[in-house]
């Protein structure tokens, strides 16, 4: 009976900690998806801006872009927590990404004003590991002819 | 016996083997799913935005591919077709249709599929539109100096390499650039936008000079060319670069000059005297190439070729032009061989635009009065004649050295848009002018109650540019 305990016990603490693991496996997962999600919709529609307006920073990027050929005035910016990407489209606001870890998201080349190439780094820790960073970068040529 | 089967009881183990084995086997059974899950999950994610990456790429493979055969059909190129990329994993399948749309446009709609796998298919489209590289962007555009004389109205930019003089009564509704001179606003002239200037007259050192009741609406800037240094301004004289402002004349924003401000006009904001600032370069024009490739043949006339003049070029389109009534559209190219000059000119006198029209030929241009018939064109008058040496372009002389000479109600309604190019001599317009379109050429002299709009329909001409196409729009659409 003793024995029996000390194995109940051992293979019960490998339980929780197998738990534990899927539980930090699926929100890292998770966490991935939606960067993967969320770079591809800023590369997509980055890709077709016709300009770069002269309020775009590190952390913020205001542009006039095409979404499914409709020229649209498109704005990438954090919220007041600095932890959640919003696209801004007229008044409307939709959430892009969450757990930011970081709001340093944009570089311009060779400036904001006649940027070519424009890099993105989203940095995003899962929910309940905050001591875990993931970071997904891309980088996006202009096709179009912009103007700032 | 009760006893011995309690003491038995406490003591008898076998059995727990068994439960101990479907615990650890149920713990590595979920440590397993959760493995394969995660792990199958994060294969066909990759897959997925590996495979959305690579679309893209084999869909532009497509539009170069459309660009190819566009380039080696000399743009006769229609139609749909299909390839793939397979560089020894089967990478994506694209077809390509190709459309071609009015003035020499082309729109290229190329869908990419890459991956075979269920749930690892992905489809993307693109939409990318070729037309002429944009030329033009001013209303009036001079390789030397723009002259506007007379109750003209300009709606549009003005550049001048030169300098730049807005006569008495003149309105220009935009900017004005003096790249490498002065600019002067005559008696109740107005420029509602900006106006700046890289150098000054010599006659009077100013660099911008507002006469009476002469208004910029909006800031005034007289530069030095080329500055080698902020503090001394490449050592440019300070008393050279005056912005005086007469009587009642007024700069509604800011003056900043290397100079000072002089004379009692206002300004409305901040007066900076004394700061260098490198006025801009000067711009060249446009350059044309001809190509009887850009144009359609069923609607192209060729007068002489570009290899081979012809004696009698002028007159032959001439004859043309009478033969259709002076009703006209198409593309004419009219090479006159020597002597080239007045005596023998186009004269479009009376004629009528009835749909796209371009002339372009190397003899001066000549009319007195032009119309239209037609709900939306594009007329481009090319003359690359150029003056003999010291001679000059007068606007009271109808035979004047002109490359191309506008005279008398020179009136296509705002349904057609006008191109004016004459890079090697002056054009003249004078006379009730109601344009709309672009001048650019070696010199510009507008005279008497000339309305010029710019019209961004001739921003694009096929022919002008460094190159003949370009990507003018590239768009993602849902596939």
């Amino acid at each position: 009976m003793m024995l029996l305990l000390i194995v109940m016990v051992s293979l019960v603490t490998v339980f929780e900690s197998v738990q534990r693991t899927q539980v930090f496996t699926q929100e890292r997962s998770q966490s991935l998806d939606s960067m993967r999600l969320a770079i591809d919709r800023i590369t997509k529609e980055t890709r077709q801006a016709t300009a770069i307006n002269a309020s775009s920073t590190a952390t913020t990027l205001d542009m006039q872009t095409y979404v499914n050929g409709v020229s649209t005035h498109v704005i990438y910016h954090p919220d007041a927590t600095g932890t959640t990407l919003l696209r801004t489209v007229g008044t409307k606001n939709g959430v892009v990404l969450t757990n930011m870890n970081s709001t340093s998201l944009f570089t311009f080349t060779p400036s904001t004003t006649g940027a070519q190439l424009i890099s993105i780094t989203l940095s995003v820790h899962p929910a309940r590991r905050p001591d875990t960073v993931l970071n997904l970068t891309s980088e996006i040529r202009l096709r179009n002819e912009v103007t700032t | 016996m009760t006893q011995r089967m309690a003491t038995a009881l406490r003591e008898e183990e076998s059995g727990f083997a068994l439960i101990i084995s479907i615990i650890l086997m149920g713990v590595i059974g979920t440590l397993v799913a959760l493995t394969l899950t995660v792990g199958t999950h994060s294969d066909f994610s990759t897959g997925r935005g590996r495979n959305f990456v690579e679309a893209l790429h084999v869909a532009e493979s497509g539009v170069e591919h459309a660009i190819s055969k566009l380039q080696s059909t000399g743009g006769g190129f229609a139609g749909t077709f299909t390839g793939s990329i397979n560089e020894g994993g089967n990478e994506g399948t694209y077809t390509v249709t190709v459309t071609k749309l009015a003035r020499k446009r082309y729109q290229i709609d190329a869908a990419a599929s890459v991956g075979t796998g269920g749930g690892l298919k992905t489809k993307r489209k693109l939409r990318v539109t070729m037309a002429p590289p944009p030329a033009f962007k001013y209303a009036l555009f001079s390789y030397t100096s723009v002259s506007t004389k007379n109750n003209d109205l300009i709606t549009g930019d003005i550049w001048a390499n030169e300098n730049i003089t807005v006569d008495e009564g003149d309105t220009v509704d935009g900017s004005v650039t003096a790249a490498r001179g002065y600019i002067h606003l005559a008696n109740g002239s107005r420029v509602k936008g900006d106006a700046w200037s890289g150098w000054f007259d010599d006659s009077n050192s100013y660099a911008i000079h507002l006469d009476n009741n002469a208004i910029i609406d909006g800031n005034a800037k007289a530069s030095v060319t080329a500055p080698t240094d902020p503090v001394t301004c490449g050592g440019e004289n300070l008393n050279n670069y005056t912005v005086r402002l007469e009587t009642g004349s007024s700069v509604g924003k800011n003056v900043t000059t290397w100079g000072t401000k002089t004379g009692p006009g206002t300004v409305g904001g901040v007066v900076a005297n004394n700061v260098c600032t490198a006025a801009p370069a000067s711009k060249p024009l446009p350059v044309f190439t001809y190509s009887d490739l850009n144009y359609d043949p069923a609607t192209l006339h060729q007068f002489g070729t570009a290899g081979t003049p012809s004696a009698t070029a002028v007159s032959d389109f001439q004859t043309y032009v009478a033969g259709q009534g002076k009703h006209i559209s198409g593309t004419f190219y009219i090479n006159q061989a020597a002597p080239v000059n007045q005596d023998n000119r186009i004269d479009l006198t009376n004629v009528v635009i009835t749909g796209d029209t371009t002339i372009i030929s190397n003899a001066p241009i000549f009319t007195n009065g032009v119309a239209d018939d037609t709900n939306d064109a594009i007329f481009v008058l090319v003359s690359t004649y150029q003056p003999p040496v010291g001679t000059t372009c007068d606007l009271n002389q109808d035979k004047s050295e002109c490359s191309i000479h506008l005279k008398n109600n020179f009136q296509p309604s705002g349904k057609t848009a006008v191109l004016i190019y004459a890079p090697y001599g002056p054009v003249a317009v004078k006379n009730n002018q109601v344009q709309f379109g672009s001048i650019y050429a070696d010199e510009i002299l507008v005279k008497d109650n000339q309305q010029m709009t710019y019209d961004s329909r001739v921003e694009r001409v096929v022919g002008f540019g460094p190159d003949t196409y370009e990507i003018q729009q590239w768009l993602e659409l849902n596939p």
